[in-house]
């Protein structure tokens, strides 16, 4: 009969981390308990996906006690790993919002080079969760939901080279949202929804129509979701969503909302 | 490196026919992990490859190295690695200026995915006993050590 050895253990812990990141990171965690060579292997996981469904509710009346649970779970995750261990997705979904300063140290954690994807869904606003949306040269997909009313303020400025995949759902977007999008040259899919708009940005800036064969050359899909009210009888408002459509003009295939067609019209 | 395995009809056993074998430690542990699948339920891979690797540096291979208790399933995955490394190998030194010579180590980084990818299917699902006993993983924690440890990541549990 064959003799039980452990050959699995006996790989090098390489070769077992890089296994261990394909399971998804609840799973990977779990193996901790094995042995105590199992230990540490999967705490450099560089897949982080975690939703506040995935909890226990402690006491189902107090939806804030689940909500502090997620929050210290996800800081264990981010702050406590090695400079090194770079997170290459992070993927967040929570019914409720968290707070700035929560949201600042999690975006410090992982907005470095390295992350290829940053998914948040968070059912309720927090404050000003944007204002700390720092350049990142390795960006591939940026999906932020964050509640239809929600009016975050997205950033005036960004910076994502090699971004090809943007959800937004929720924004007041600045008026050179458009040439913004520029700089993502590479973009493949955009989906804009819910959105709104603020010319309050920029007052000292002259808005300017934009040249027709300023378009991003890549792009695949653009969907563009019904905008705020607020947008009907606005020149600036007109404005903005004709640059808006020039720069994705270029699109394969492009959803625009009748709401939209009816405030440049 | 070259190394040539054949039956004895009791086991294989494996002869080095260049002379040299630069057993280098990453190589090494490559050709092992690897050796997991081929071994299946009932191979030595990882056993084997430990064996041959201490049997060169002991120097008591110099002709031929018994290789008792491996199935054919176990060798044939040796095989087709020696071979697959020994093509790329000449591939680098024939054309060292050619673009194409980073296509070997893309079919070999192809490979170690679909391994990688394996062993992780296998491991989907299982609760820890279950993960325990089927790679033969033996608990070194005591149960005051293993409660702490699953306490630390409670979340992963629920």
């Amino acid at each position: 009969m064959e003799k039980k050895v452990d050959r699995i253990s006996s790989l090098p812990d390489p070769l077992l981390e890089n296994v261990l990141f394909k399971l998804p990171i609840k799973e990977a965690a779990r193996t901790g308990i094995l042995s105590k060579s199992w230990k540490g292997l999967w705490v450099p996981h560089p897949y982080i996906s975690l939703s506040d469904n995935d909890l226990i509710d402690d006491d189902p009346d107090n939806w804030s006690i689940r909500n502090n649970k997620f929050i210290k779970i996800v800081d264990k995750l981010l702050l406590r790993r090695h400079e090194n261990a770079r997170i290459k997705k992070l993927q967040l979904s929570c019914r409720q919002g968290v707070e700035d300063a929560v949201f600042s140290r999690w975006y410090g954690a992982v907005l470095k080079d390295g992350l290829e994807e940053l998914d948040f869904n968070f059912g309720r606003c927090c404050e000003k969760p944007l204002s700390f949306l720092t350049p990142c040269s390795t960006l591939v997909t940026l999906k932020l939901y964050f509640g239809p009313v929600s009016g975050h303020k997205f950033p005036t400025s960004f910076d994502f080279p090699s971004l090809k995949n943007m959800h937004l759902n929720g924004f007041m977007l600045a008026n050179n949202f458009p040439e913004q999008l520029l700089k993502c040259q590479d973009l493949e899919n955009l989906f804009l929804a819910c959105f709104m708009f603020d010319n309050c940005f920029s007052t000292d800036q002259e808005q300017v129509e934009l040249d027709q064969r300023q378009v991003l050359p890549n792009l695949n899909h653009a969907q563009i979701g019904c905008c705020d009210y607020s947008f009907r009888g606005r020149n600036d408002a007109r404005l903005f969503l004709k640059n808006l459509i020039t720069v994705l003009s270029n699109a394969k295939s492009f959803d625009l909302s009748l709401s939209i067609i009816e405030v440049i019209n | 490196m070259l190394i040539f395995l054949f039956d004895r009809g009791q086991g294989f056993r494996v002869r080095k026919i260049d002379g040299v074998v630069d057993f280098e430690e990453d190589y090494v542990a490559e050709l092992r992990w690897r050796h997991i699948r081929g071994g299946g339920s009932g191979g030595g891979g990882v056993a084997l490859w430990q064996t041959i690797k201490h049997m060169i540096e002991d120097g008591c291979a110099d002709t031929e190295i018994p290789l008792p208790n491996v199935n054919s399933q176990t060798l044939s995955k040796v095989l087709e690695y020696c071979k697959k490394h020994v093509e790329a190998a000449a591939d680098k030194e024939t054309e060292p200026e050619d673009d194409k010579e980073t296509e070997p180590e893309d079919d070999m980084k192809a490979w170690d995915t679909d391994f990688m990818k394996t062993v992780a299917d296998m491991m989907k699902g299982k609760s820890p006993e279950e993960f325990r006993k089927t790679f033969n993983i033996k608990n070194d924690y005591t149960p005051e050590e293993e409660a702490e440890v699953k306490k630390e990541n409670q979340w992963a549990f629920e």
